[in-house]
């Protein structure tokens, strides 16, 4: 995996839901990028386009404008079939609830061997690879266990393992720390840093700060686009291609008309409020 | 190492045993209900043969091929008689050739001869042979050689002869010889042994009219096939030969199938110009051989049966095989919707629809094999166990094969699609295009309209005589029973605000509830369970509707057990048996003023009461009571009994009295009194009922003399031999042939009209069973689904005792309703086309209605039962999950 190459990268994104009562916008322009080999965490208000984007991000769905590419390759135009064949060969995904990840008949070394036969890694290399991804993640002693006889902790632990056999471009996961507490929540953090410290781009969205602390980069979203970015502990607000920039809450409140001076300086570009 | 295969080849095949079970039992409804329509065709088949064959005597059944010396021109047979035993070893040889047995031989010569008696007179004797024939006799002196004659006591008695004595023969044509008697035997009497029944002429008395007598035939000398025609040869008088190939006993009906082809090519072999046998028949001038079976006729009756039922229990078997597949679709619905997560997430790393439907057939194979292992010989224990016939054919098998062959790729398939189209569904964001189109679409307005469609022609066409059950009388109830249970479902909601809902307590308000607001599953499961439960009572309404009916038409189409009809001179004044009366008709009447046909039944009312099947819907009153109107009548006219339909407003008109008109003479009545149908009516004119001796009277007015205008029969209860030698014993003469009560539930029609329905009930009670094994599953989903509720419940105070009870009173409520709906539709739907499955149209009455009060009852049970149970599984259920894991499944 390079990563100077972005794991995924979205251009105005929209995406449009249509149903008996009307449209629903979940997306209006999302631009987003995904760096490889780093954990992203996208983070909002209900309602503000989180799954929205993560179903795109995972190859799921489609977006009814914009561009969004995965693993290099563009999901507009894509056919159902070639879709199905990019999530099979190149994106992990991870549900929220541990049930939802895993089968309750199957074993934890079971698990990391189906994963293996979808994405077609050969059997000695799918058993090498379960076993470093089971060490690396702390569960080697419990690959012959149930999920039932596995904590709640354990058991996304090996959702996590499942999702990244194979090597895949991209992991997202779906809230992957809402039914841990916190100690738990932290050492799954953990692991998971662990792994994209192997190479594994992960893209998570979560409501849990703790989560969003861990990540190498945050995505807010709001209302359907993204409110700022956190990188490094800074948080950016995101021009996107048309010159749009959305404010930070505190300074939207400060421009209760909805209009603003833009003053441009040699080092600086200051919003007054118009008087 | 094999623990792990073994694991694998569980997860691989049988993942989920609990959820297999349920597959299971599915398939061996479909295996039961595609495997028993063949089974029960062949079933019908082999029923109706067996029926025939017990019915008929091997004499009936057997082949006979004639011949004889004699011939037209009168010359005598000298020439031809040494030729029998050649043409004999010819027959014989041919038959063998056509691949049957060797046939009996009976010789008998043209006249008696003669033999000296002891008393210095001559006796007539009748000279005969048969194949075997030492072995159906009872030898009293002596024994049977081969070379030696058999004689009867009388005749011993009356020459004097005995066992080692010789027996001189004459013919009035003076040829003579003499024979041997090797012993003596006893004269058989009747009932005669069925060996000898084609025979029985040589033995049993007939009946002269000229003198009214019973004259006994000459006592018959049985000689050895070799000694008869040497005798003949002497004799020099001419022989009439018989060779008859019994039917082999209790054999399937194929075989006699085998057999009636074998005589076909025996006709063939018999009557080819080129043949040996043909050959010497054209040169020695015998009369030419006609073989003549009744395996023919009897084969047709059974063509005839299958052709009529074969329709219907193909339509029912399909029918039961197609529903069963619905469910199998529904439970590969439910195992999609109880695995969603393992679905979604399957679909998040990129599974097909198509591997996810490969998975599914996968997984549904042993499940597959075991049902179709369980209900192919569920099929086919039941057809043997409750089919007309339980000797299936082993033909049948391939045909059996075949239809589970079909239900296994039908199952897979379904399972393969439900799952794909599901899959697809989940991969899917929002509702696809094919969705939407088929929300818009007013399902229920839909299928009301295809069952006006439907039910419209089924009201309106006429009953035709013999067209056996058609599809439509079965469809058409069925949809009706979708339509009323899908308005009643619809309507639901509508009541849920109800303020008297509101006030009960609170497991009634908690039950009304879930089943008033039920949506989309739970108007599924009503109008399921209604289909299922109708189904039931409306297979039960027929079959017993039916049955009734054909009581009723058997009592009509045959006056009693037994009715000789007699020759129209026979004095006859001695007395008849118990159960018998001397009853008169004529059916050439015309009603005057109306000009309409009428048959007229003249009876002695003290005497019919006890001989005629009278049936109570018949009429509103019990035959004693009719009869008495007859007898006690004392005004100037017959008093008659009408049992039929009179044109409207006839006997307003007239006050009841009327003119029956025979052409040549008539009669003027009175009505006394009315019923539908009477014994003895045979068609749809009106029968009119008369007084013996008053209608005697109105003749003698008319200077006509009763027993020589009306025919008549003597009716009587009992066995047809004892009666018809009875009536010879009282003087009568016999008429045409006698007719039996149960000659007319040998009808092809009745049969199988009896057995399909007998069929659709079997089948009706499964897919009850499979209805209310429904409703409580359904009641356990949705338990499933509400554990956050029911343990909220709990928790806001609601009692256990509360919440098993709302669990009950929902179940019961939902099963009730449907039962209700059911009930309601199939019992009116049943009635309204029963006109359209007269198995005898053409005889009176019309079709009966029989409420059936063993399936409702069945269909009562049922529902208590599913209702008791499934609210124990539920109660089980609810209380198995903690509330811990609840909230943590719920979160």
């Amino acid at each position: 995996m390079r990563h100077d190459v972005p794991a995924a990268v979205c251009e105005g994104l929209v995406r449009i839901y249509w149903s008996p009562s009307g449209e629903a916008h979940a997306l209006k322009g999302v631009d987003a990028v995904i760096p490889a080999g780093r954990l992203t965490a996208i983070t909002g208000p209900s309602g503000s386009g989180k799954s929205s984007l993560l179903r795109i991000l995972a190859a799921q769905d489609r977006p009814t404008a914009g561009r969004a590419e995965v693993a290099g390759q563009p999901l507009t135009g894509l056919s159902a079939h070639r879709l199905r064949a990019l999530r099979r060969r190149s994106i992990g995904y991870v549900f929220p609830r541990p049930p939802q990840n895993l089968l309750a008949h199957l074993t934890g070394r079971e698990h990391l061997a189906l994963a293996a036969r979808f994405r077609g890694v050969p059997r000695a290399e799918a058993a090498s690879q379960a076993d470093r991804l089971m060490e690396l993640l702390g569960i080697a002693e419990r690959a012959d266990h149930l999920p039932g006889q596995l904590s709640g902790g354990e058991q996304q632990r090996l959702a996590f393992a499942q999702a990244v056999i194979g090597r895949p471009a991209l992991v997202v996961a779906d809230e992957p720390t809402s039914e841990l507490d916190s100690r738990t929540a932290a050492d799954l953090l953990a692991a998971v840093r662990e792994l994209t410290r192997t190479g594994t781009t992960v893209v998570m969205a979560t409501h849990d700060a703790q989560a969003a602390a861990a990540a190498d980069q945050v995505i807010h979203l709001r209302s359907g686009a993204v409110a700022h970015e956190e990188v490094g502990g800074r948080r950016l607000a995101v021009i996107d291609g048309d010159g749009r920039i959305q404010l930070p809450e505190e300074a939207l409140a400060r421009f209760t008309a909805r209009r603003v001076l833009v003053d441009v300086t040699d080092d600086a570009v200051v919003l007054r409020e118009p008087t | 190492m094999i623990t792990r295969w073994l694991r694998r080849l569980r997860l691989a095949l049988l993942p989920l045993p609990g959820q297999a079970a349920g597959l299971v039992l599915l398939v061996a409804v479909l295996a039961a209900a595609v495997v028993s329509a063949p089974l029960m065709i062949a079933s019908a088949e082999q029923g109706a043969w067996e029926q025939q064959e017990e019915r008929l005597s091997p004499a009936t059944l057997g082949t006979s091929i004639y011949s004889s010396t004699f011939t037209a021109d009168g010359r005598r047979p000298v020439d031809r008689l040494p030729r029998l035993d050649e043409l004999d070893t010819g027959v014989a040889r041919t038959a063998e050739d056509a691949g049957l047995n060797r046939p009996l031989l009976t010789t008998q010569l043209r006249r008696p001869v003669l033999t000296p008696l002891a008393d210095g007179g001559a006796g007539e004797v009748e000279l005969a042979s048969r194949t075997g024939a030492e072995e159906h006799l009872e030898i009293v002196a002596g024994a049977a050689s081969a070379d030696g004659v058999l004689i009867p006591e009388e005749l011993a008695a009356g020459t004097g002869a005995g066992p080692g004595d010789p027996l001189p023969l004459a013919t009035e044509d003076r040829g003579t010889t003499t024979v041997t008697v090797s012993g003596v035997y006893v004269t058989p009497v009747e009932p005669i042994e069925q060996w000898w029944e084609a025979q029985a002429y040589l033995f049993v008395p007939r009946y002269v009219p000229q003198s009214l007598e019973l004259v006994p035939p000459p006592p018959a000398v049985i000689a050895p096939r070799d000694v008869a025609l040497g005798a003949y040869e002497q004799l020099g008088e001419d022989v009439f030969l018989e060779w008859f190939l019994p039917p082999t006993p209790d054999v399937q009906v194929e075989e006699m199938r085998a057999t009636a082809d074998r005589v076909a090519e025996l006709q063939l072999r018999l009557t080819k110009p080129d043949s040996p046998v043909a050959q010497l028949v054209d040169q020695w001038n015998f009369a030419n051989l006609e073989p003549r079976s009744g395996l023919l006729p009897v084969l047709d009756i059974v063509d005839r049966t299958v052709e009529l039922l074969e329709p219907p229990v193909r339509a029912v078997g399909i029918g039961g095989g197609a529903a069963a597949l619905v469910l199998v679709g529904a439970w590969a619905g439910q195992r999609v919707r109880r695995r969603e997560d393992e679905m979604r997430a399957l679909v998040a790393r990129g599974v097909s629809p198509a591997r996810g439907a490969l998975d599914a057939a996968r997984e549904s194979l042993l499940p597959l094999l075991a049902g179709l292992a369980a209900g192919g010989a569920a099929g086919w224990l039941l057809v043997r166990a409750l089919g007309p016939s339980a000797d299936l054919p082993g033909s049948v098998l391939a045909g059996a094969a075949l239809a589970l062959v079909a239900a296994a790729a039908a199952t897979l398939a379904v399972v393969g699609a439900v799952t794909a189209v599901l899959f697809s569904r989940i991969d899917a964001v929002g509702r696809g295009a094919a969705a939407s189109i088929a929300g818009r679409v007013p399902w229920l307005a839909v299928t009301a309209a295809v069952t006006v469609v439907t039910v419209v022609p089924l009201v309106l066409a006429e009953p035709e005589e013999g067209a056996g059950i058609g599809v439509l009388p079965l469809l058409a109830p069925l949809l009706v029973t979708v339509v009323a249970a899908g308005l009643v479902t619809a309507l639901l909601p509508r009541l849920g605000a109800l303020r008297a809902v509101r006030r009960l307590p609170t497991a009634g308000f908690l039950a009304a509830r879930r089943v008033l607001a039920g949506q989309g599953a739970t108007r599924l499961v009503v109008v399921t369970t209604a289909l299922a439960l109708g189904l039931v009572v409306y297979a039960g309404a027929l079959a017993d509707s039916t049955d009734r009916t054909i009581a009723a038409k058997a009592s009509v189409a045959s006056g009693s057990d037994v009715v000789v009809p007699l020759s129209r001179l026979s004095p006859g004044d001695g007395p008849l048996p118990g159960a018998a009366t001397l009853v008169g008709s004529e059916d050439t009447g015309t009603l005057v003023p109306s000009e309409s046909p009428a048959d007229v039944l003249v009876v002695r009312p003290d005497e019919i009461t006890d001989v005629v099947r009278w049936n109570e819907a018949f009429a509103d009153q019990p035959l004693p009571e009719l009869m008495s109107a007859l007898s006690g009548y004392d005004g100037a006219r017959v008093p008659v009994v009408v049992a039929g339909d009179l044109p409207e407003g006839v006997t307003d008109a007239t006050g009841g009295e009327l003119v029956l008109d025979f052409r040549y003479w008539s009669v003027p009545v009175e009505v006394v009194g009315r019923a539908s149908a009477f014994p003895g009516q045979r068609g749809q004119d009106p029968l009119f009922v008369a007084d013996w001796d008053r209608f005697d009277e109105a003749l003698s007015r008319v200077s006509r003399q009763i027993d020589l205008v009306l025919a008549r029969e003597v009716w009587a209860r009992g066995d047809a031999g004892e009666v018809t030698r009875a009536v010879v014993a009282a003087g009568f003469e016999q008429g045409d042939d006698v007719r039996t009560a149960a000659e007319f539930a040998d009808r092809p029609e009745l049969d199988a009209q009896t057995w399909a329905l007998s069929y659709l009930r079997a089948v009706a009670l499964a897919a009850g069973v499979l209805g209310l094994v429904g409703v409580a599953m359904h009641a356990l989903a949705q338990q499933r689904r509400r554990t956050v509720a029911a343990l909220l419940l709990t928790r806001m105070g609601m009692g256990r005792r509360s919440a098993d009870a709302a669990g009950a009173l929902e179940i019961g409520l939902l099963t009730g309703l449907a039962a209700l709906v059911a009930t309601a539709v199939a019992l009116p739907a049943s009635a309204l086309v029963l006109d359209r499955l007269d198995p005898v149209p053409g005889l009176r009455p019309d079709p009966l209605f029989a409420v059936p009060w063993g399936s409702l009852a069945a269909v009562l049970a049922g529902v208590l039962l599913v209702t008791a149970g499934g609210a124990a599984l539920v109660g089980r259920t609810a209380r198995r999950s903690t509330g811990g894991q609840v909230m943590r499944d719920a979160a």
